[in-house]
C-alpha cells in the first residue's frame, strides 16, 4: 500500500511538473505564418452607434417653466413610451405620442419658455421659438418654417406639486423637438414603392422614431405595409394588397436571413413585386442581407427565384435606374460647338453641334437627344446626336410664351420625355416633351408651382419625383420635392414639399442618387460664395460636399455612381477660364477638390 | 388513496431493501478488496487536489482578464476625460448650447466605441436640471449603479472609479459589466464595458478546465487501479496457492516472474512448499514404514505363538502332574497367550484399517438381532459380574445394511466393557430407530468417565486407571477398532461418562450403507442424566 502510494505521488508529481514545464511555455506568439482573413461578419445590428438622451422625472417643487423645460426635454426620449414625460403630466391629461407622432420641429436653441401667469393653482407657460418643419403622422418630412407658438396650462398635483393640466391641441398626439432632438431621436429609413409603370422602385423617405434596434427591421416592416406617405400615395404603387400585417413577433432576423411572416391577406397581391420592395427596404439595415417570405407561416418565392433572396435578384428594380450600376461619364461643350466627353478624365470629341455653344444643355438619358436653351435662355432648342460624328443640327422646339419668360434648363426622365419650366414674373408653367411628339404646356391644375418662378427642375431616374428650386416673392429661393402622376396622357407634377430650410439660397441641383441631392447654395444669408451640399430628400441634416471650395463655382453635376463635377474658376494663373473639379476620393466626402480638366458646365445625361 | 399509500410504502421499504443491500455489498466489496480502497482512495483525494487547483485557476484567470480589462477601461476613461476636458470645461460655460455640446461630446466619444459595441458610453451634466445626460446605444442609465455615482460625486474630480454591475438595456437581456466613471468639472463621465465576451471565455475556459480536471482524475484512478493491480494479483494468486497448498495439495507452486519484491514473494513461498511437501512426505512414508513393520511382526509373530501355543496347551493339559507352582505357571502362560493372541489379532485389525484394506461386507440384516446375538454372548460374563442385562428393543424390525459380522464385535465389545465397568449395576441396551439411521446405546451405571476421557476411550491402549494392571480387561485397542468399524459404515461411535454417574456408548448407523449420517435416533446423553452438566453435548455436533 505504501508502496503504491509512493510510486502513485511520484507519478503525480511528475505529472505535475510537466504540466508546470507546459504552462511556463504558454506564451503569446511573437512570429509566424501570414495568414489570411475574411473580413468580420457583421451580424450584430450595432452598425451605427448612437446616443440617447437620458430624460429626468420632475423634481421637487420645480416652478411652472421648469416643467414645461422638463416636459420637452424628456419628451424627446422615446424610451419605454415616453414614461417619464408622462409623469410631467396630470394623470388624467391625454397624450398619444406613441407610435407615430406628428413632430413639430424647431430651430435649436430657439424656444423660449415664457411664465405668462400664475393664480391660486393655476399656470400658463408660453413656448415659442422658430419652427423648421414639421414630421407628419406619416413620417413625411415638410420644411415649413414659421414661428412657433404653444400654450401650456399648469396646475397643482397630488403633494402640490406643478403639473401639465392642458396640452396645446397640436401636441396631443404630437411632440415639439429641436432639430437636435429629432435627428437624435429619428431615422430617416426609405421605404420603396413601385413607379406606376412597376418598373422602378421609388424610395418614399420617412422619419421613424427610434426605438429599439433590435425592432428596427419589425418597426420599417410595418412601417411599409401601412403604405407610402400621403404626399406619395398617389404617384407610386404598392404590391402590399390593403389589410396585410406582419404576423408573429415580426421579422426575425437570423445569420443575415430577415424572414417575414405576412397575414393571408398578402396571398393575393404579388409575391415577387412585394419580395422587391421588402428586400429594398430591409436592405438598408446592414444585419440583413437576404430574405425569407412567408405568407401565414408558409414560405413563398417568386418564380425564378429561391426562398432566400438576395438584394440581387431584385437588382433590376434599383430606383437609380436600370443603369444605376454603371459609372457614366459626363459631358462637356467644347470650343465651336464641340460636344466631348470624359473619358478617363480626358475630354474625347463625340459629336459637333451645329449652333456652337449650348446654355445649360443636358443629355437624354439614353443619349441620343441633346437638348439646351438659347443664348437669352428664352427658348429651348434640341437636336438627336449624330452618330456618324458629323455636325448635329438643332431645331428650337419652344419658345417663351410669355414676356421675359426664361426656361430652366431641359431635364429628361426615363422614358425620353424633356421637362422644362417657363418662369415669368413670379408664375411658371411647365413644358414637357414626349419623346417624337411636339411639346405641350401642362395645364395649370397639373403644375403645383404655377404661382412661383421656378429657377431649376431637375427629374430623379424613378421618373416619379421631381427636385425644383423655387423662388418665391421675397427672392428666397428652396428646394422643392414634388410628385410626378401620369393618368394616361394627362401627366400632372404636383404637391412639392420644401425638404430643408436650411440653405437660403440656391443656385443649381441635380440628383446625386434616388435619396439624395447634390446642391449648390448659401447656408447663411451673409456669406456671398455659393457651396456645394448634399441635401437628402428625405429632409435630413445636410451636409458639405468637398472640403472648402475650389474657387468661385459656378454648375454642379451629379449622376449614381458617378463623382460630383463642378465648374469653378480656380484662383492662380488661369483664373479666367473655368476648370471641372471633382473629389480626390469620391467616397470621402470631405476630401479635397481636384481640378483635373480646363472647361465649364459638365453635365450628366438626365 | 389506502391502496395507493400501501404501494408507495411498499415501494419505499424495497427501495431501502435494495440501498441497504447495495450498500452492504459495496461495503464489503470495499472490506475485501485493497485494489478497491486505493482506487477510491485516489480518486477522492485527487479529486479534491484538482478541484481545489481548479478552482484557484479559475480564479487567478477570472482576476487577470478582468485586470487587463480594467486597465483597458482605465486607459479609455482617461481618454476620454481628456475628450470633455478639452470640449466641455476648459470653454467658457454657454448655457444656451450646454446640452448641444455635451451631445456632440456624446456623438464623439460613441463613435470611437466601434461597430463591435466594445463600450457604451454614459456622459451626463451635473448642472443641466432637465436632462441625465446622453447614453449610447440601448444602454439604460440606470446600468451606473447608484454606490459608483455617489463615490464619483464625492470623489476627487478626475480620479477614477471602478465597479462591476449589470448593464441594463432596453429591449434586451441585462448583461455583467464593468463600470468605471469619473467627474471633470461637473460633467460626469461613465464608461461601461459589458463582460460578455470575458463571459463566454471564462466559461470556455471553465469547461476545459473541468474536461481537463475530470480527465486528471480519472487518469489517475486508472493509474492506481494498474498499479495496485500489479500488486494485488501476486498476493491473490499467492493466497490461492496457500489455500491449495493447505488442502493437501502439496505440489502447489507459484510462479516466479521478474526478480521483484513480488518474484521474491513467490520464490519463498515455493520453498516453503517444498519444505513441507518433503517433510510431509518424510513423515508419511515413516508411518507407512511403521504400520507395515507393525503388520510384518504381528504376522511374524504368528507363526512362533503357534508352536508356543502348542506347548502352551500341552503344558496346561497336563498342569496337574506339575508341581503347584509350575502347574500355576502354566495357567498364567495360557492366559496369557490368550490376551497376545487376541492381542496380536487385534493389531493386526487395526494395521488393516491403518493400511485402508478394511472393506465393507454390507447386507440388510435387523439390528435387533444382532443386539440379541451379542448379549446372547455376553450374558455369561454379566452373570458372573452380578450385572443384568436390560434389554429396551423397538416392537418393529430396525433393518439396516451392515456388516454384521462388524456391527456385533462392536457390540460385543461394548457390552463387554460395559460389563467389566458395570460394578455389577445394571446395563441397559437400547435400540432405537428413524427414516434415515438406526442407533444401539449402551448404558452402564459405574465409574462414569472423567471430564476429557469421553473422547480418549477411543484412542489406543489407553487406559481409565494407568495404574491398573494390563493384565486384567482387554487389549486397549477394541474402542479403537470399534470407532474404525462405526467410522467405515459412514455411522459415528460415541460416549458419554461423568463420574460416579456411569455411561453410555451410542452406536449411530446409516440405514443404507454408505449414506451421510444427518442425526442420531438416540440421544447421547441418556435422559435421566440431562440435569447434570454436559459439558461433551458439543461432541456431537464435532463428529
Amino acid at each position: 500500500m505504501t508502496g503504491t502510494w509512493m510510486r502513485m505521488s511520484a507519478r503525480v508529481s511528475a505529472l505535475v511538473s510537466v504540466v508546470g514545464l507546459l504552462a511556463a511555455c504558454a506564451s503569446v506568439p511573437t512570429g509566424g505564418r501570414v495568414t489570411g482573413g475574411r473580413p468580420a461578419e457583421r451580424t450584430e445590428p450595432f452598425d451605427d452607434p448612437y446616443v440617447r438622451i437620458v430624460p429626468v422625472p420632475p423634481g421637487r417643487d420645480w416652478q411652472p417653466s421648469d416643467i414645461v423645460n422638463g416636459f420637452l426635454s424628456a419628451s424627446a426620449s422615446f424610451d419605454d413610451g415616453h414614461g417619464v414625460a408622462r409623469e410631467y403630466l396630470l394623470r388624467e391629461v391625454r397624450w398619444w405620442p406613441e407610435p407615430w407622432p406628428s413632430v413639430t420641429v424647431y430651430e435649436n436653441g430657439s424656444l423660449e419658455v415664457i411664465l405668462s401667469r400664475t393664480e391660486d393653482g393655476q399656470a400658463t407657460v408660453q413656448v415659442t421659438g422658430n419652427q423648421l418643419g414639421i414630421i407628419r403622422f406619416d413620417g413625411q418630412y415638410e420644411a415649413e418654417p414659421r414661428s412657433v407658438n404653444e400654450t401650456f396650462h399648469l396646475a397643482k398635483g397630488p403633494q402640490n406639486q406643478w403639473r401639465i393640466s392642458q396640452l396645446p391641441t397640436s401636441l396631443t398626439s404630437g411632440l415639439l423637438l429641436s432639430q437636435r432632438d429629432v435627428d437624435r431621436a429619428f431615422r430617416t429609413m426609405n421605404l420603396y414603392f413601385f413607379a406606376p409603370d412597376g418598373q422602378v422602385l421609388v424610395p418614399n423617405a420617412i422619419f421613424l422614431p427610434l426605438g429599439n434596434r433590435q425592432d428596427l427591421p419589425s418597426q420599417i416592416v410595418r412601417a411599409l405595409l401601412k403604405g407610402p406617405t400621403v404626399w406619395l400615395r398617389s404617384a407610386v404603387r404598392n404590391s402590399f394588397p390593403p389589410g396585410t400585417r406582419l404576423l408573429g413577433d415580426g421579422v426575425r432576423v437570423t445569420d443575415g436571413v430577415a424572414t417575414v411572416n405576412l397575414s393571408r391577406e398578402a396571398a393575393r397581391g404579388n409575391i415577387a413585386g412585394m419580395s422587391a420592395q421588402l428586400m429594398w427596404t430591409l436592405r438598408q439595415l446592414a444585419e440583413v442581407k437576404y430574405l425569407k417570405l412567408e405568407i401565414d407561416g408558409k414560405a413563398r418565392s417568386p418564380g425564378g427565384v429561391g426562398p432566400t433572396q438576395s438584394p440581387e435578384d431584385w437588382r433590376a428594380n434599383n430606383p437609380d435606374g436600370a443603369t444605376g450600376g454603371s459609372p457614366q461619364q459626363a459631358y462637356l461643350q467644347g470650343p465651336g460647338g464641340r460636344l466631348d466627353q470624359l473619358f478617363a478624365d480626358r475630354p474625347t470629341p463625340v459629336a459637333t453641334l451645329e449652333n456652337g455653344t449650348l446654355s445649360d444643355p443636358s443629355i437624354s438619358l439614353d443619349r441620343r437627344v441633346i437638348a439646351g436653351l438659347g443664348e437669352a435662355r428664352d427658348r429651348v432648342v434640341m437636336g438627336e446626336l449624330a452618330i456618324s460624328g458629323g455636325p448635329t443640327r438643332l431645331r428650337t422646339v419652344i419658345s417663351a410664351r410669355h414676356r421675359g419668360g426664361t426656361f430652366t434648363s431641359p431635364s429628361w426622365d426615363r422614358h425620353g420625355t424633356m421637362w422644362t419650366v417657363e418662369s415669368a414674373g413670379g408664375r411658371s408653367w411647365l413644358w414637357i416633351k414626349l419623346s417624337g411628339k411636339p411639346p405641350v404646356r401642362v395645364a395649370d391644375t397639373g403644375w403645383g408651382l404655377s404661382g412661383y418662378n421656378v429657377r431649376e427642375l431637375r427629374i430623379a431616374q424613378d421618373g416619379v419625383r421631381a427636385a425644383a428650386i423655387v423662388v418665391d416673392g421675397e427672392r428666397r429661393a428652396q428646394i422643392r420635392i414634388g410628385r410626378i402622376e401620369r393618368n394616361g396622357s394627362t401627366v400632372t407634377a404636383g404637391e412639392f414639399l420644401p425638404i430643408s430650410s436650411e440653405l437660403v439660397d440656391v443656385a443649381h441641383l441635380a440628383w446625386q442618387d434616388a435619396d439624395e441631392l447634390a446642391v449648390l447654395g448659401r447656408l447663411q444669408r451673409t456669406t456671398a460664395q455659393m457651396l456645394p451640399y448634399r441635401v437628402p430628400v428625405s429632409g435630413g441634416k445636410i451636409g458639405g460636399i468637398g472640403f472648402g471650395a475650389p474657387g468661385e463655382i459656378g454648375s454642379i453635376s451629379a449622376a449614381p455612381n458617378a463623382p460630383v463635377l463642378v465648374s469653378a474658376k480656380v484662383p492662380g494663373k488661369d483664373s479666367e477660364n473655368d476648370r471641372v473639379c471633382r473629389l480626390t476620393d469620391p467616397q470621402d466626402r470631405l476630401s479635397e477638390w481636384d481640378c483635373f480638366v480646363a472647361g465649364h458646365d459638365p453635365f450628366y445625361p438626365g | 388513496m389506502k391502496a395507493w399509500k400501501r404501494f408507495v410504502r411498499r415501494c419505499l421499504v424495497r427501495l431501502r431493501r435494495v440501498v441497504r443491500g447495495g450498500w452492504r455489498r459495496s461495503y464489503a466489496r470495499w472490506r475485501r478488496s485493497i485494489q478497491i480502497r486505493v482506487v477510491a482512495t485516489t480518486l477522492l483525494i485527487s479529486a479534491i487536489v484538482v478541484a481545489v487547483l481548479g478552482v484557484f485557476l479559475m480564479q487567478q484567470i477570472t482576476k487577470a482578464l478582468l485586470d487587463a480589462k480594467g486597465k483597458a477601461a482605465m486607459l479609455q476613461l482617461d481618454e476620454g476625460l481628456g475628450v470633455v476636458q478639452q470640449e466641455l470645461v476648459s470653454v467658457s460655460p454657454d448655457a444656451t448650447d450646454g446640452r448641444e455640446k455635451l451631445e456632440n461630446v456624446a456623438n464623439n466619444l460613441k463613435a470611437r466605441s466601434g461597430p463591435s459595441g466594445l463600450y457604451e458610453v454614459y456622459l451626463r451634466d451635473t448642472t443641466d436640471r432637465f436632462t441625465d445626460g446622453f447614453t449610447t446605444n440601448e444602454l439604460r442609465q440606470q446600468s451606473v449603479p447608484e454606490r459608483l455615482r455617489r463615490e464619483v460625486a464625492e470623489g476627487r474630480a478626475g480620479a477614477p472609479e471602478r465597479t462591476y454591475g449589470e448593464l441594463a438595456y432596453i429591449g434586451h437581456e441585462p448583461v455583467p459589466g464593468l463600470i468605471v466613471g469619473s467627474s471633470a468639472g461637473g460633467f460626469e463621465l461613465y464608461y461601461l464595458f459589458p463582460l460578455t465576451q470575458e463571459q463566454q471565455t471564462l466559461t470556455f475556459v471553465q469547461r476545459t478546465l473541468i474536461g481537463v480536471c475530470a480527465a486528471l482524475v480519472l487518469l489517475l484512478a486508472a493509474v492506481a487501479a494498474v498499479v495496485t493491480r500489479q500488486v494485488v494479483i501476486p498476493v491473490r494468486l499467492a493466497a490461492q496457492a496457500a489455500e491449495r497448498l493447505a488442502a493437501g495439495r502439496l505440489e502447489e507452486r507459484m510462479k516466479v516472474r521478474g526478480e521483484d519484491d513480488l518474484a521474491l514473494l513467490a520464490t519463498s513461498f515455493n520453498g516453503m512448499a517444498a519444505n513441507l511437501q518433503e517433510k510431509i512426505v518424510q513423515l508419511e512414508e515413516l508411518s507407512q514404514v511403521q504400520r507395515q513393520f507393525v503388520s510384518d511382526v504381528s504376522h511374524e509373530l504368528r507363526t512362533p505363538l503357534t508352536t508356543i501355543r502348542i506347548a502352551a496347551d500341552l503344558m496346561y493339559e497336563q498342569r496337574d502332574q506339575f508341581e503347584p507352582a509350575v502347574g500355576r505357571s502354566a495357567e498364567l502362560l495360557q492366559n496369557q497367550l490368550e490376551r497376545f493372541e487376541s492381542l496380536l489379532t487385534d493389531l493386526l485389525e487395526i494395521s488393516r484399517y491403518d493400511a485402508g484394506a478394511a472393506t465393507l461386507d454390507a447386507e440388510s440384516v435387523d439390528v435387533r438381532d444382532l443386539v440379541l446375538r451379542a448379549v446372547g454372548d455376553t450374558e455369561g460374563l454379566a452373570e458372573r459380574k452380578g450385572s443384568k442385562l436390560v434389554l429396551q428393543l423397538p416392537g418393529e424390525p430396525c433393518m439396516a445394511e451392515v456388516d454384521w459380522r462388524r456391527v456385533e464385535r462392536i457390540l460385543r465389545n461394548l457390552l463387554v466393557n460395559a460389563v467389566e465397568h458395570g460394578e455389577g449395576k445394571d446395563i441397559v441396551v437400547i435400540v432405537a430407530a428413524d427414516r434415515d439411521a438406526v442407533a444401539v446405546g449402551v448404558r452402564d451405571h459405574g465409574v462414569g468417565l472423567k471430564p476429557g476421557e469421553a473422547q480418549m476411550v477411543f484412542d489406543r491402549f489407553w487406559r481409565a486407571d494407568p495404574a491398573r494392571a494390563r493384565t486384567t480387561g482387554g487389549t486397549g485397542l477394541g474402542l479403537a477398532i470399534s470407532r474404525e468399524d462405526a467410522r467405515l459404515h459412514g455411522g459415528w461411535l460415541q460416549a458419554w461418562g461423568e463420574s460416579g454417574a456411569g455411561s453410555q456408548f451410542r452406536l449411530s448407523l446409516p440405514r443404507v450403507a454408505g449414506a451421510e449420517l444427518r442425526g442420531s435416533p438416540l440421544p447421547l446423553v441418556p435422559p435421566g442424566a440431562e440435569l447434570a452438566p454436559t459439558p461433551f453435548a458439543h461432541l456431537e455436533m464435532g463428529e
